[in-house]
């Protein structure tokens, strides 16, 4: 509506400015009078045709169209600016509004001096304090012909999506419990991949027959045992509790991020060791309006990462022993379930444990308190 | 840039104006004499005259009465003028004649509108100065702080424009009002007016790029001042190119009112009038008849008893008035002398002379001038930066941010100035194999760099001591030692030099 109004408003301007000179030049006699009305008329018809002809002719994209990134970190964010007309462009103005990203880092506003048909790269930073979902754009962009008589404001149709992360997080996970034969290198001998040779070491009482590399032994004259690569495979399911009514009242809603924190660490863990992963909270995808689940599957980080980027703290105060069950039934035998939620829930999650499957390696990290 | 175009405006827009509208009275009323080009020359050389000293004036922070001391000494001038110029008995010489007194009142009004103009102007000049010294967010801030300066700036450059544009819109006006030129309009009259319309659409398109600037530096881009003259010197061809094909369509018929056709809207007027007047000859045809008022009989002699009358003698005291007149007439005469000649007697005014600082600001505008006609019809090339290592970009801007502790603009210039200077010698030492650190102080550096070359124990030890007493000193240091300095620098880094190569065994 404001928009309409300017745009009436403006042309309304520009009749009346043009109109002026033009009456008098067609109409009323007089010498002075007819110069007076043909140079402004000159004047503002050239400005009217600058201002129109840059103003067709700006062209303002980012270069990504999604970008993510971590918590905290600095992002840069490029736009496109270019003049494709053969008039040069003076002081042009370009808001990307940001909006909250820009707390800490760049506004994204700038002036530019464009030569004709010159292009040029736009790099701001923004900081994503809070993890979610952000636009960068639509740009305003504002210019005006060298004279100011008809200034513009337009609106460009690119925009860019920002996904921040949970933050990083420096904490070691190891998973040390498994089934064998799978791509995590262990120390333990129990998960020995006998299909894959690792080396020869002497011969020690107790080694099995047939360990024995009996061709080195034949050579060097002493016995010789085969080593293999200790190997395992650890499917991994991540179940995140958010309920925040769970959560320590005093810094309730840190506590939450941090087990979120928490999550993204294991999910990119687990993708470093090329194991499978999923996801299931309690908490709320705003986009979908329901608690996620994403089943184990291989090379799903990015959707895991997007999942908890989205992820919303939840308000149920009654326990939904129901999600849980189904993700521990999900959880692949040998596979590893990780819980991540609110210290008071300690008690009634190490009873849970006891009752699981022995087949799986239960862990638990509890927030707004210690770890098991 | 802005002072020169500020300066040119004062005395330009107020000339040309005027002169515009006189030219065109008189071209309407051809038994009245118009000026001839040496009174033309007077107006212009005083006008840029009094702008000149109006100029200084600022400069020197004189009192605001220096403006109305000048309107009066300008007029005593004329009148001497007048005196030698003129012939007959005293009074006859010191008697205007007609073109005269136009003459005086043209420049009266001339002086009034160009120190307005040029007081309005110096709002944004104020406006400029206060932004030069912030960047950024802090630019930001402090307009956001001091809002009124963007305003009070804003709303005197909107009356600038107003009043450049007032003499144009009053010749239009009348020609408008005459609908057909009576007489043809001179070539004089049409060249003021042109160059009057241009000086108002050049005021506007300046106007307009200084509406812009605030706004941008009201975000924080202090950017914008960088790029406004491209787009003014842009914004100049466009109202040349529209003021030169404007003189093609400069004649006196209209397109569709040609051949002395009377113009539609005159038409109209006049069949309107008609109108009216045949409603009022109806309306007067009713006589009413109304009877004559005849004045009273003069009063009776009153019988009112006066106490004294008729009593002659009296004490005269008439002395004491005229000594009181006396008094006040020399008071007055005092008073206008002190406030007239009392700074001519000053010692400011003798140190004015004694330091040559009108020769200065002469040479100070001839430079601006010159700098601005420059910018404005060659495209400027900006300086090669000093290509400087990280080290050196470090004690730059150390340097730069206890130049800004400085509460003194002019100390805070000096050591932006100097330092400047001095990173050049640091690069050069950095050459040379001896780096400046931001932690290194002058005379740390000058040691480091003496042990280092071997050469210049004397210059740089000088350096160092001008530099440390340019940071830490209240006072600002002399422009001979500011010469000295950039002299001893120079020297040091034309000699090239190479860092020590590593033996390759």
């Amino acid at each position: 509506m404001t928009n309409r109004k300017k745009t009436v408003s403006a042309g309304s301007k520009t009749a009346a400015l043009l109109l002026l000179p033009a009456i008098i030049l067609l109409f009323v006699p007089g010498t002075i009078l007819q110069y007076a009305a043909a140079f402004f008329f000159i004047l503002i018809s050239v400005s009217l045709a600058y201002s129109r002809i840059i103003r067709s002719s700006i062209v303002v994209n980012h270069t990504m169209d999604e970008l993510r990134s971590p918590r905290f970190e600095f992002l840069e964010i490029k736009l496109r600016i270019e003049n494709r007309s053969f008039l040069p462009v003076f002081s042009l103005y370009i808001d990307d509004k940001p909006g909250i990203l820009s707390i800490s880092a760049d506004s994204g506003r700038a002036l530019f001096h464009l030569r004709k048909r010159e292009s040029i790269l736009f790099t701001y930073t923004v900081n994503g304090n809070t993890r979610g979902e952000y636009y960068a754009g639509p740009a305003e962009i504002r210019g005006s012909d060298p004279l100011g008589f008809f200034p513009f404001t337009l609106q460009s149709n690119s925009q860019c999506r920002i996904i921040i992360y949970p933050a990083k997080s420096d904490e070691q996970i190891f998973f040390t419990k498994g089934i064998p034969q799978g791509s995590i290198p262990v120390k333990n001998a129990l998960y020995e991949d006998t299909s894959v040779y690792r080396s020869v070491r002497d011969y020690v009482n107790g080694d099995e027959i047939k360990r024995i590399n009996w061709k080195a032994s034949a050579r060097f004259g002493k016995l010789f045992t085969n080593e293999y690569l200790a190997t395992l495979s650890s499917p991994c399911f991540i179940y995140l509790d958010v309920d925040i009514s769970y959560y320590p009242e005093h810094h309730r809603y840190d506590h939450a991020e941090h087990a979120v924190e928490a999550a993204a660490h294991i999910a990119k863990t687990a993708a470093v060791m090329r194991q499978q992963c999923g996801l299931a909270s309690n908490g709320i995808l705003a986009t979908q309006l329901s608690a996620p689940y994403l089943s184990p599957k291989s090379s799903q980080l990015g959707v895991i990462l997007d999942t908890l980027a989205l992820l919303q703290v939840c308000r149920k105060e009654e326990e939904d022993s129901v999600l849980f069950e189904k993700c521990i039934t999900a959880c692949p035998s040998g596979g590893s379930f990780f819980y991540l939620g609110p210290e008071s829930k300690k008690d009634v999650i190490k009873i849970k444990s006891k009752t699981l499957r022995p087949s799986l390696n239960f862990y638990s990290f509890f927030f707004g308190g210690g770890y098991e | 840039m802005n002072k020169v175009l500020h300066n040119l405006l004062s005395i330009f827009i107020p000339f040309f104006s005027i002169c515009a509208v006189y030219s065109y009275i008189s071209s309407l009323f051809p038994s009245f004499r118009s000026l001839t080009p040496g009174e033309l020359s007077i107006v212009l050389i005083t006008g840029l005259v009094c702008q000149l000293i109006f100029v200084i004036t600022r400069k020197e922070r004189v009192s605001s009465f220096s403006y109305i001391r000048l309107f009066i000494l300008m007029y005593i001038i004329f009148w001497a003028f007048l005196l030698v110029i003129n012939k007959g008995s005293i009074k006859e010489r010191l008697t205007p004649t007609l073109h005269q007194g136009i003459l005086i009142v043209m420049l009266g009004l001339q002086y009034v509108w160009a120190v307005y103009l040029s007081n309005l102007f110096f709002e944004y000049e104020q406006f400029l100065e206060f932004c030069r010294d912030y960047k950024g967010t802090e630019l930001f801030s402090k307009l956001r702080e001091q809002g009124e300066i963007t305003s009070s700036s804003g709303s005197a450059l909107r009356l600038s424009v107003i009043l450049s544009f007032i003499p144009i819109i009053i010749i239009c006006a009348i020609s408008i009002v005459l609908g057909r030129d009576f007489f043809p309009i001179s070539s004089v009259t049409l060249l003021f007016s042109a160059v009057s319309c241009f000086f108002s659409a050049l005021t506007y398109a300046y106007v307009s790029l200084t509406k812009e600037e605030r706004f941008y530096a009201g975000q924080g881009l202090e950017s914008v001042f960088n790029k406004s003259r491209d787009r003014f010197r842009f914004a100049l061809v466009i109202i040349v190119i529209s003021a030169v094909t404007a003189f093609f369509y400069a004649k006196p018929d209209a397109l569709f009112t040609e051949n002395g056709q009377t113009p539609f809207y005159i038409a109209f007027l006049a069949w309107l009038i008609k109108l009216l007047s045949s409603r009022e000859r109806k309306h007067s045809d009713l006589t009413l008849d109304i009877p004559e008022y005849k004045d009273a009989e003069p009063a009776a002699e009153s019988d009112v008893f006066i106490p004294l009358e008729g009593v002659n003698e009296y004490i005269d005291l008439s002395w004491i008035t005229d000594i009181i007149k006396i008094l006040s007439l020399i008071f007055l005469a005092v008073l206008f002398l002190t406030a007239v000649f009392g700074p001519f007697l000053k010692k400011d005014w003798k140190d004015f002379w004694k330091e040559k600082k009108l020769l200065k600001y002469l040479m100070m505008f001839f430079k601006s001038f010159k700098e601005f006609i420059k910018t404005l019809f060659f495209p400027v090339h900006n300086e090669k930066p000093l290509i400087v290592s990280e080290a050196a970009g470090k004690l730059a801007h150390s340097l730069a941010e206890f130049a800004h502790l400085k509460k003194s603009k002019e100390k805070k210039a000096e050591i932006g100035r100097l330092s400047k200077k001095y990173i050049e010698l640091c690069v050069w030492g950095e050459t040379a194999g001896s780096a400046c650190t931001a932690a290194t102080a002058p005379f740390e550096y000058a040691q480091q760099l003496y042990a280092h070359t071997g050469w210049y124990k004397q210059e740089l030890f000088t350096i160092a001591e001008l530099f440390e007493k340019a940071l830490f000193s209240a006072s600002l240091i002399s422009e001979e030692e500011e010469k000295e300095f950039y002299k001893l620098i120079e020297n040091i880094t034309s000699l090239s030099l190479d860092k020590t190569r590593e033996t390759i065994l």
